[in-house]
């Protein structure tokens, strides 16, 4: 029993580490640019088809993921220079709608060159490691450690450097730091690539684990986006609590309800945490902006 | 604004003829014509919510879904009539959208596109678990399409068109009444600047309530046609990235905010995949595409630039000092 609860925790953990990647990605870019990027779980996409293709071609696992973040980086940019930047100052219902339309063109593009046929990338790491507890596969070891790595990334470079104030004073106020002189595209670029970089790693790592294929996108997003209404949006440290939360809670309902359920147990704790706490546990009510 | 009497009268023409076109037509272009009037009917009741109101639902795809199932158990397993089924499909989904927006407007912006889309989501898994009611992934088949008149020389296919047709007609003229009604009114109020309208004393919640509700009512019809003229539905016709995004899709390219956008724009997205049926992979991508050029060089949509030709040829004319919206710039 108790052993049972251990190894679903360890499971939990594992899950929820690769929401919390895709996770922090989007709360980076909504936090700092406030546009809601459906597009995101298509850069997770395309970053797993790329390793997946490179890793086809004979190149090692690691080359072949930092190689298709790069270029998931350059299409996050292209994204937001043709779905979002022109809509600067418009309503937040068009770049919601312009980010559907860019996830859906992404989806279906992914769809006409790799085909809707599930594929796999082989692991990069095999084995498991075995405590009297309970089982934990290498591969999943990797994937926490990733988003360790990642955290400590992104903390550093938006607190030891220029650009990293430049991205907070930006999301402060977007306006004042305009004023101040910052400048926006640099900004919404490095926004981007980081979000864009973020996105491809997990979809790699996860790609190593699970199968890929042109909508594998659509449930990360989706857990995403309910990890950023758990952590609060905008807050880096609600997106890996709130990531590993959701890992713990699908997997619990997994294991001791019915895995049909365990998308459904994630949408309701979604529309219950919007209920009880809307601003999430790590967020602060914020007036209207 | 034209006002009802005049509108009801031209769609009434416009009905008649659109069902005498239907008589000399062969029956894969009649399936089209009724893929679009359902279509048409679900974007202009979604348009009510969407361009009205200024609420984007992501819920909708499940709501058509519930529709279309109540629809099917009622004629299958209750044993109802085609037109108990319809006016009952519609109550039950009208109740569901009910409280789903109880719980959604609540948040507004992003929150309640996610978290609709959470519920469309739900909603969708809900039909795959719940197999012993709705057959799971392999469809519920066998549904009792709405039988013709014995007085009517018609066969099944025509008729099944006409029926189409009366629903977009239907949900077109309730759309008008209702955007021109005092709650219609006060949804555009929510739309153009909730505070203000709350600070004159606008009653902003029974306002949206009723457009969800409303936009629930006919989707749940919609969806019962859609299950009685198919004779089959599956859970992948209701998924939130297909039926709920296409939902959007027509919406905004037809022409956010008029009721007769929508229509064409339903027109425009039907024909687009029959057009492109030898690169069926094409269609989705073709939606995506469209949306996006839609969104950023035409918000509102093909009725925004057909307003807009109009004004220009009108403009030599009869050219007026009063302060119209284009005027001002």
């Amino acid at each position: 029993m108790l052993d049972l609860f251990l190894q679903q925790t360890v499971n939990g953990l594992a899950l929820g580490s690769t929401y919390a990647l895709v996770a922090l990605g989007l709360t980076l870019i909504f936090g700092v640019l406030l546009i809601p990027n459906f597009a995101h779980g298509e850069f997770y996409m395309v970053g797993a088809f790329l390793t997946y293709a490179l890793v086809m071609a004979g190149l090692n696992f690691w080359l072949a993921m930092a190689l298709g973040a790069l270029a998931v980086i350059a299409l996050g940019c292209l994204i937001d220079l043709v779905a979002f930047r022109p809509l600067r100052g418009a309503p937040p219902l068009s770049l919601m709608i312009s980010a559907l339309a860019a996830s859906i063109i992404l989806q279906q593009t992914a769809t006409l060159i790799w085909t809707s046929e599930a594929r796999t990338i082989p692991t990069p790491v095999t084995g498991v490691l075995r405590t009297p507890f309970f089982i934990v596969t290498w591969m999943q070891v990797v994937v926490m450690a990733s988003l360790i790595l990642s955290v400590a990334a992104i903390w550093a470079i938006l607190n030891r450097t220029r650009l990293g104030l430049a991205i907070r004073a930006t999301a402060q106020n977007h306006d004042a730091a305009l004023l101040m002189g910052i400048s926006m595209v640099q900004v919404r670029l490095a926004t981007f690539a980081i979000g864009a970089a973020l996105g491809a790693i997990a979809g790699a790592l996860l790609g190593a684990t699970f199968p890929i294929y042109p909508t594998m996108g659509v449930n990360p997003v989706l857990k995403a986006f309910v990890v950023l209404v758990l952590g609060g949006i905008g807050s880096l440290r609600g997106a890996v609590l709130g990531g590993l939360f959701l890992g713990l809670v699908e997997v619990m309902v997994a294991g001791y309800l019915s895995t049909e359920l365990q998308d459904i147990g994630a949408f309701t704790l979604l529309v219950l945490v919007l209920l009880i706490r809307p601003q999430g546990f790590f967020g602060t009510a914020q007036v209207e902006r | 604004m034209a006002r009802i009497p005049h509108i009801a009268l031209i769609s009434a023409v416009a009905f008649a003829a659109a069902v005498a076109v239907a008589t000399q037509m062969n029956d894969y272009l009649l399936y089209v014509v009724i893929l679009w009037a359902i279509f048409a009917s679900l974007a202009v009741s979604f348009d009510v919510l969407l361009g009205y109101t200024g609420y984007l639902s992501l819920a909708h795809g499940a709501l058509f879904g519930l529709g279309a199932y109540t629809g099917a158990i009622m004629t299958t397993r209750a044993g109802a009539g085609f037109w108990l089924a319809l006016p009952v499909a519609g109550l039950v989904t009208a109740g569901v959208a009910m409280v789903v927006a109880l719980i959604a407007f609540r948040t507004r912006g992003l929150y309640f596109a996610v978290l609709t889309l959470g519920i469309g989501l739900i909603g969708h898994q809900m039909f795959l678990v719940a197999s012993g009611l709705t057959g799971g992934v392999l469809g519920f088949a066998g549904i009792p399409g709405p039988g013709v008149p014995s007085w009517l020389p018609i066969d099944q296919n025509l008729w099944n068109t006409c029926l189409a047709l009366a629903l977009l007609l239907v949900t077109f003229l309730a759309a008008q009444v209702f955007v021109r009604s005092r709650l219609g009114a006060a949804c555009i109020a929510v739309r153009e600047d909730m505070t203000l309208a709350q600070a004159l004393g606008i009653g902003i919640s029974r306002a949206r309530l009723s457009a969800f509700i409303f936009s629930g009512f006919f989707t749940g019809l919609a969806g019962a046609l859609f299950a009685a003229i198919n004779n089959f539905v599956a859970p992948e016709s209701f998924t939130v990235l297909g039926t709920g995004f296409q939902l959007v899709a027509l919406v905004v390219v037809g022409g956010m905010g008029t009721l007769w956008g929508p229509i064409l724009g339903a027109a425009l997205l039907t024909a687009l995949p029959e057009a492109l049926r030898m690169a069926s992979g094409y269609s989705m991508l073709a939606y995506g595409v469209l949306l996006l050029v839609f969104i950023l060089f035409a918000p509102k949509g093909f009725a925004g630039l057909i307003q807009r030709g109009a004004a220009v040829l009108r403009r030599p004319a009869t050219r007026k000092l009063s302060p119209t919206k284009e005027g001002v710039r």
